[in-house]
């Protein structure tokens, strides 16, 4: 009967998708090879009662992928990457072109509900040299939510300690009190957030999501459950110095790729004597929790440079260091902490435009 | 005269601390070093560094960016080189002393060997620092690293 039914989907939307469920998530797979325009023209079905869907695009490397437009089943476009970077907000990783890209929608309140029936989306396949690229393949997944209730969900993460770390007891006493921060602060935004404990032998250094490991993280991401967050703890981040922790995409791909977790490095959360304090836990936690709120869909309110905003309504628009500072000090997502030399001012806050995000993402169910 | 040498470049690196912990704070700024190495001569960079990494506990990256920092000036400049040996030996500096040895292969042998040296002596009464001390050493590009 199931069988049938698939059948019936694949010929009302004339593409190749294989249905599967897991998690509590439908997904929708398929390989797709870029046309002469060098775009994906992807089409799929919402059923009724799913309130959101995750799209990921992961082409052959080198290539990269950017969505340039969402149709909904009444054949409104819903997002035009035109619109979207004329505006100069970042409203999703999707509209930036990337090695494996993803685009939630919806994102925010303003962006409406899920209507069933057939929506559409476009991605553009990019070359070195930025020109769209024909006959690239493509591996693609759609998943979709049922969750009605965009005040509480459900954040799973499986924390996996490559190589010494997880050797480590300071490591593991620290990163074991830290995720228990991160659960009491994801509770404050309605989310209940899961974690379990893993680790891999693997003794090469570990680089960053997108950037190297890739192996790695393919296969580690491949291990998670679908829809559950893989967090990698790290000696270091190799290449990035002094990077303490490195989301692969805002949001993360929901396929297992080479961006498909986010890194921390033991070393630099816990500074120059290998021990981890009181007041580095704190951070840890809240690197955590900021980390994989970038996974699940959030930008920064405002970047450092001052002149670079997230698209939500309640963040507002500083300008300036001082100003920037009054506003988001005590925010989870400000890009830096406000410390002096040996404190730092807890950052534990979202807005409710934030908290949306999060609730409207596939990665919170 | 030592004194007064001595108060200037305390008084010079104020600043500069203040300066190198804005820079380094962002969660996502990593370490750019040649901004860092660009805010006045080696002579007051380097201590400033050398006391950010060793003064500033929060945020933690503060002091491991000022470290890496130190590190890519060991082969140049003999307080970077001080503190290298400093930070490998000492076990409340063991995270520093990791940072030093991952920029080894950047040094000519005849400074890489004896660094390598002290670490291994460190590695000897502390087994979180051999734990990540070791690998670093048995990866290292120099024949003579590997081999100790
Ligand atoms: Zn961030």
């Amino acid at each position: 009967m199931r069988h049938l039914w698939l059948l019936a989907m694949v010929a009302g939307c004339g593409q190749d998708w294989t249905e599967s469920e897991s998690s509590g998530l439908r997904l929708l797979d398929t390989t797709r090879t870029s046309n002469l325009n060098g775009q994906h023209r992807l089409a799929f079905d919402v059923l009724e009662g799913e309130t959101a869907f995750l799209v990921t695009i992961d082409p052959e490397a080198p290539q990269r992928a950017v969505f340039l437009d969402v149709t909904d089943s009444d054949k409104q476009t819903v997002f035009d990457i035109d619109v979207v970077s004329e505006a100069q907000r970042r409203l999703t990783g999707g509209q930036f072109t990337l090695s494996t890209v993803s685009l939630n929608w919806p994102i925010r309140e303003q962006d409406g509900a899920l209507t069933a029936g057939q929506w559409r989306t476009d991605v553009g396949i990019i070359d070195a040299e930025d020109l769209f690229d024909a006959g690239v393949d493509s591996t693609i997944r759609v998943a979709f939510k049922q969750d009605s209730d965009f005040t509480a969900g459900d954040v799973r993460a499986r924390v996996v300690f490559v190589g010494s770390v997880g050797e480590d007891e300071e490591v593991v006493r620290a990163t074991e009190a830290a995720v228990a921060q991160w659960q009491g602060l994801y509770a404050n935004f309605g989310l209940n957030l899961t974690v379990r404990f893993d680790t891999n032998a693997s003794t090469e250094p570990v680089g960053a999501p997108g950037e190297s490991s890739g192996e790695l993280f393919e296969l580690l991401s491949s291990e998670s459950d679908v829809g559950e967050v893989t967090v990698v703890i790290a000696e270091r981040i190799a290449d990035n110095p002094g990077i303490q922790g490195f989301a692969g995409g805002v949001p993360g791909p929901i396929l297992p790729s080479d961006r498909s977790v986010m890194v921390l490095s033991a070393i630099d959360n816990g500074g120059g004597d290998l021990l981890f304090s009181e007041q580095e836990i704190v951070l840890l936690a809240e690197t955590m929790a900021h980390e994989v709120g970038h996974f699940i869909g959030l930008f920064h309110p405002v970047e450092l440079t001052f002149d670079t905003w997230d698209a939500l309504d309640d963040t507002p628009e500083c300008d300036t260091q001082a100003s920037c500072e009054a506003a988001y000090s005590r925010n989870l997502m400000y890009p830096v902490p406000v410390c002096s030399r040996t404190a730092c001012t807890p950052q534990t806050e979202m807005t409710p435009a934030q908290r949306g995000v999060m609730h409207r993402s596939v990665w919170a169910n | 005269m030592i004194w007064l040498i001595a108060l200037l470049s305390v008084a010079q690196a104020k600043p500069l601390t203040a300066d190198i912990t804005t820079a380094f704070t962002p969660r996502h700024a990593g370490a750019d070093c040649d901004a860092i190495h660009a805010l006045g001569s080696l002579s007051t960079v380097v201590p400033a560094l050398v006391e950010t990494a060793e003064t500033v506990t929060m945020p933690p990256w503060v002091g491991t960016r000022a470290a890496h920092c130190v590190s890519e000036l060991i082969s140049v400049d003999t307080v970077a080189h001080d503190a290298a040996i400093r930070w490998i030996s000492d076990d409340t500096r063991s995270g520093y002393g990791l940072i030093m040895l991952d920029n080894l292969d950047s040094l000519p042998p005849e400074q890489a060997l004896p660094l390598a040296q002290l670490a291994i002596e460190h590695a000897t009464t502390s087994q979180s620092f051999r734990r990540y001390a070791v690998p670093r050493l048995d990866r290292s590009l120099h024949p003579a690293v590997r081999a100790l």
